[in-house]
């Protein structure tokens, strides 16, 4: 269990740190690679949690797509939702993750993220391999790529070849099955009332 | 008169011969994998670091429903990775966005590879590639790595 927490927060570390945004083009490994240093610097800086919270989320945003992200979890409900449903569960998902996922990078001690790959494919997708190594393992965290109007933006992070997107995926299609997308929506608003801010 | 009845002998093992050889195609194709003459599919392939385990002939599922097979499975000599072919049936198509899992059957089943469709709006069109993949995991190794790399709790 433990090993499972260190491994998500090690791996979610760098899940928050593509983001930093540069003027030229910067391919991808350059994009994940200023994203993780960026937040992590944050992360690991003064002033108050709340404060560090946003300023690390303004760098994500800026190289993480959570709309295409959004989509993609949503997957074949996302066609049937309204214009409403899809930008409330996108907002609802966005704090989700940075809920979940903050305070595990905002208490990473590790050493610095090693980028050890990066693979493009020809029609504006690229994967980029990184290992992000706790205390005594090693774990395998790669993000997913794609060329937009903006740049690099990464739509999708796989930890030890799960991929977050896929997961969710899965979980949410159980509830909206269930529940319709409205049911979604009112839990993932009480499953974030209960994590903490910061 | 023994001509004619030798050539009427002659014919009629001939056409038993030709039925024979019709019948035994019939069933090589019928009970082996070479359903494509009958049905309509298109190809579609995946890459993967990784596809210990998973055998050419493996079924291909949406929602725990066949909709194809696995029909070749080959390294890529230059990025050092696994690209499986697969044949779909014509009628299923995917979103681009889709995902490509290879998983276990039960807990000691056979590998086959999973897909789940994703949100986009555009369709992968034959001979496309599923970009989004999950290799297979190694139980074994996952274990073995928390068990001797963690740190004493």
């Amino acid at each position: 269990m433990i090993a499972r927490r260190r491994l998500f927060t090690g791996g979610l570390a760098a899940l928050f740190v593509l983001g930093a945004a540069r003027a030229a083009d910067p391919g991808p490994s350059a994009v994940v690679r200023e994203t993780i240093d960026a937040v992590l610097a944050i992360a690991r800086g003064e002033g108050p949690p709340a404060a560090r919270r946003e300023a690390a989320f303004a760098v994500v945003k800026r190289h993480f797509d959570f709309e295409a992200m959004a989509r993609r979890v949503l997957a074949t409900h996302w066609a049937a939702a309204s214009a409403e449903e899809r930008a409330r569960f996108v907002a609802l998902f966005t704090e989700l993750l940075t809920r979940t996922y903050w305070r595990r990078i905002a208490n990473y001690r590790g050493a610095p993220v090693e980028i050890i790959a990066e693979r493009m494919r020809d029609d504006g997708y690229a994967t980029v391999a990184t290992v992000v190594r706790t205390d005594t393992a090693a774990v395998p965290v790669d993000y997913r790529l794609q060329r937009t109007a903006a740049g690099w933006q990464a739509y999708d992070v796989a930890i030890e070849q799960i991929s977050l997107v896929r997961n969710y995926r899965g979980s949410f299609q159980d509830i909206v099955h269930k529940h319709g997308i409205a049911g979604l929506l009112s839990q993932l608003e009480a499953k974030i009332a209960k994590l903490p801010e910061d | 008169m023994t001509t004619d009845t030798h050539a009427s002998n002659a014919v009629g093992v001939g056409l038993l011969m030709l039925a024979g050889l019709a019948a035994l195609a019939f069933l090589a194709l019928a009970l082996g994998d070479f359903s494509a003459p009958f049905a309509r599919h298109y190809e579609i392939k995946a890459r993967f670091v990784s596809t210990s385990g998973l055998r050419v002939g493996a079924f291909v599922e949406i929602a725990g429903v066949r909709v194809g097979q696995v029909t070749a499975i080959a390294l890529d000599p230059g990025a050092f990775d696994a690209v499986v072919h697969m044949r779909l049936d014509a009628g299923i198509a995917l979103p681009s966005d889709a995902i490509a899992s290879i998983r276990t059957a039960g807990l000691i089943g056979e590998k086959y590879v999973k897909i789940t469709p994703g949100g986009a709006d555009d369709r992968l069109p034959p001979g496309g590639e599923i970009l989004d993949t999950e290799s297979s995991i190694s139980i074994e190794e996952l274990i073995s790595k928390y068990i001797f790399e963690r740190d004493a709790p």
